[in-house]
């Protein structure tokens, strides 16, 4: 997937920061990512594991075909949440498959929904991660600039208010 | 009767040919560039030369627009999903073959694998 871009989940320290702090999940957080992958087992999501920096969310082609979720074997906790996020907010609005993709509201919602789970998860840790931040809050500003370019303005104006308090979390 | 898998933006949708071209042009393109491949491909007959060269540019392949999806993966679902003419998704199918990497190919087949009317082109 990937010429190992940051932008759309890219893994590479840039895209899984957390990973240089805490490591792989299955050390870190075992009992969460059990319930994260038991979870997404139990609803039918593809899980593909791959040796290269890939990771991502894909909704099914449509309704009822399979949704995957493709992530880096040792990937950290935070990037299993941040994709676990995207699953939960598809299925919160019924799996609305491809379509889903186009919704420039829906997209970049999603996104901020699971950067602010890794920012908050992220400030609960011990140390001074200001550093981790910084690189969490630029990743969703790439995410963003892409999504509105590929897919058109958010209109939202709820939303456009949560990404500025976002930004000054 | 199965709907169509993409959405059509209907601003888009109803652009003459020659708007349409001038405003893919335009960066960043005017309502987001993915939506006018569907666009394009209702659009075949005019178009194909164009979605062709789309479909198999490695900046397209290697654009990951959402997990495991790309945007070539999009243009190839668009003109499955909206070109009325078989032969040119049978011409499809042989440039993908020729011009995506054996692993991309195997997961777009295994993304769409359920869609028995896409499905039968890659047969």
């Amino acid at each position: 997937m990937m010429q190992k871009k940051i932008r759309n989940d890219k893994f590479n320290s840039k895209a899984d920061s957390v990973a240089d702090l805490l490591g792989t999940a299955s050390r870190s957080h075992p009992e969460r990512l059990k319930e994260i992958i038991t979870d997404l087992e139990n609803k039918n999501v593809e899980i593909i594991y791959r040796p290269d920096e890939a990771l991502g969310y894909s909704p099914g082609l449509r309704e009822g075909t399979p949704r995957q979720i493709i992530i880096h074997e040792k990937a950290s906790i935070s990037t299993w949440e941040h994709e676990y996020m995207h699953f939960l907010n598809d299925e919160e609005r019924g799996f609305l498959c491809m379509k889903s993709l186009y919704d420039s509201n829906y997209r970049v919602l999603t996104e901020l929904n699971a950067y602010i789970k890794e920012v908050e998860f992220v400030k609960s840790l011990s140390g001074n991660n200001d550093k981790i931040i910084k690189q969490l809050k630029k990743n969703f500003s790439e995410e963003f600039k892409y999504i509105i370019e590929n897919f058109g303005d958010i209109t939202n104006t709820g939303l456009i208010n949560r990404i500025k308090s976002f930004k000054n979390l | 009767m199965m709907g169509h898998i993409l959405p059509l933006n209907p601003t888009i949708e109803k652009m003459s040919d020659t708007e349409l071209e001038k405003n893919f042009a335009k960066k960043p393109v005017i309502f987001g560039k993915q939506n006018y491949y569907p666009v394009f491909a209702k659009r075949m007959d005019k178009f194909k030369d164009f979605l062709f060269s789309e479909l198999i540019d490695s900046n397209n392949i290697d654009d990951f627009v959402m997990g495991n999806v790309t945007t070539s993966w999009l243009i190839a679902i668009a003109i499955l999903d909206y070109a009325d003419n078989d032969f040119y998704k049978t011409e499809m199918v042989i440039l993908i073959k020729q011009n995506w990497d054996d692993t991309n190919f195997k997961n777009f087949l295994k993304y769409i694998k359920n869609e028995e009317k896409f499905v039968k082109y890659f047969k």
